[in-house]
């Protein structure tokens, strides 16, 4: 876990400081968010996680306009969802049957890594609605404590994130972005949660992207 | 290009050129990227226990092909033994496990025999108690806490060039309940048909431990309704 962890984290660090420094020296019009995720998980996660919302997220993301009205991009982040339940748990093998009873702290933390493609109306300079989506793989990893003891398994998905947003101008090169994300991992096999266990959240994306040559 | 009209805390400033408002924006900018990195160090597992309390866990497990409903009386030992392998353990709640266990028996329908050797009994109830202690040694490197603007760089981690070590004891009681009518003399076993685990962390006072094993042996008997069919 921890190997993943920091390996997202760099990777994130990493996209957001090169372009950002290397910003100026691009000819073509881009945009480089970074954004704070507000979720709530739906299906599997929420049934999984006991959670009902989750403020700790986080996201960059790069887009390069191939046009006025179109661009191509990167997309990264990170969402954490914890809850946690004092149901019985059931024990039903071939051998033996049985039930635990105990606190149970439940985390699923999500890696959405993937390339994008949005649309935009408006004008240069003015506020953009866009929509778009998303795809690529999103990294899941399960956790459930208790007592002492923690279950826990990490899996890459396939998933997809369409997105609604806006982008209104603040400054010469700088917007406030606002957005609304669906993100959905496919199954990748059995998973503590579920037999071919996909996992779903929809995010509020709230903040900030640094332009050039557009806006 | 910009629209001049609109007016919002960011817009460009009286006198200010152009390329002083694109380098604000880009420190800006820089400075929402680095609060960014600080706020993605946050925990990948907030929360957990906060309590001792909230770490004791209770597991039954059970034959599915035994007949409780035969099982009418019981013998029990007026002592509470020691796991083999355990460390040394305090014997000072045994009687209250033993009454915590003969009052759930009782209110199930259970009958204890008291001379089994004379007048036998459908099964034995042994109880038998553990501690272990459990240490860990690590190095390695830590997510930096990122709450601390230290000189070095705010959200490094720490880095421990030699070995840190941890530790904690739990204590366990164990419930069996043996079928002897189907022992096997041969290998000289007696099948166990049911079994009761309470676990949790040693540290509590005298009184917060005693409710907390009278709190799990009455959890172990409610999550196995099927002792009480007959």
């Amino acid at each position: 876990m921890k190997r993943a962890y920091t390996k997202v984290i760099k990777i994130m660090a990493l996209i957001a400081l090169a372009l950002v420094v290397s910003l100026p020296s691009m000819a073509n019009e881009s945009m480089t968010f970074l954004t704070w995720n507000i979720s709530i998980p739906n299906g599997n996660t929420k049934d999984f996680t006991k959670d009902s919302s989750s403020l700790r997220g986080v996201a960059a993301e790069f887009r390069y306009f191939v046009g006025p009205q179109f661009s191509v991009g990167l997309y990264g982040a990170w969402q954490v969802f914890n809850g946690s339940s004092d149901e019985l748990i059931a024990i039903d093998r071939e051998d033996f049957k049985g039930d635990v009873s105990g606190t149970q702290w439940r985390y699923v933390n999500a890696w959405p890594v993937m390339v994008n493609a949005h649309f935009y109306t408006g004008n240069p300079g003015g506020t953009r609605l866009f929509i778009g989506a998303g795809a690529g793989l999103i990294g899941i990893e399960e956790r459930v404590d208790i007592s002492v003891i923690a279950f826990q398994g990490t899996k890459w998905h396939f998933g997809i994130a369409p997105e609604v947003g806006i982008a209104y101008p603040l400054d010469y090169n700088m917007s406030l972005i606002v957005s609304g994300k669906y993100h959905y991992a496919f199954s990748a096999g059995d998973r503590l949660s579920a037999e071919s266990a996909t996992h779903s959240f929809i995010s509020i994306n709230i903040g900030l992207s640094f332009n050039t040559d557009m806006l | 290009m910009y629209n001049a009209k609109i007016k919002i805390f960011f817009s460009i400033r009286k006198g200010e050129s152009e390329k002083m408002t694109m380098k604000r924006s880009k420190m800006t900018f820089l400075w929402a990227a680095g609060l960014s990195l600080l706020v993605s160090m946050w925990a990948c597992h907030p929360g957990g226990p906060e309590d001792i309390t909230e770490t004791d866990v209770v597991m039954t497990f059970y034959d599915d092909q035994f007949n409780f409903n035969a099982v009418q009386t019981y013998a029990m030992p007026n002592n509470v033994f020691e796991r083999e392998g355990s460390e040394d353990v305090d014997h000072s709640f045994d009687g209250l496990i033993l009454s915590d266990v003969a009052r759930n028996m009782a209110q199930l329908g259970f009958v204890r025999e008291n001379n089994p050797q004379q007048n036998g009994a459908d099964s034995a109830i042994i109880v038998s108690i553990a501690r272990r202690t459990t240490t860990l040694v690590g190095t390695g490197w830590w997510p930096g806490w990122g709450g601390w603007w230290g000189w070095w760089g705010p959200g490094w981690g720490g880095w421990y060039p030699y070995p840190i070590v941890t530790s904690f004891t739990t204590g366990t009681v164990f419930i069996e309940m043996y079928d002897p009518n189907d022992r096997d003399d041969d290998n000289q076993t007696v099948p166990v048909r049911w079994v009761a685990v309470a676990n949790g962390l040693v540290g509590t006072t005298q009184t917060a431990t005693a409710e907390r094993i009278t709190r799990a042996i009455d959890q172990a008997f409610a999550q196995s309704p099927y002792l009480g069919q007959r």
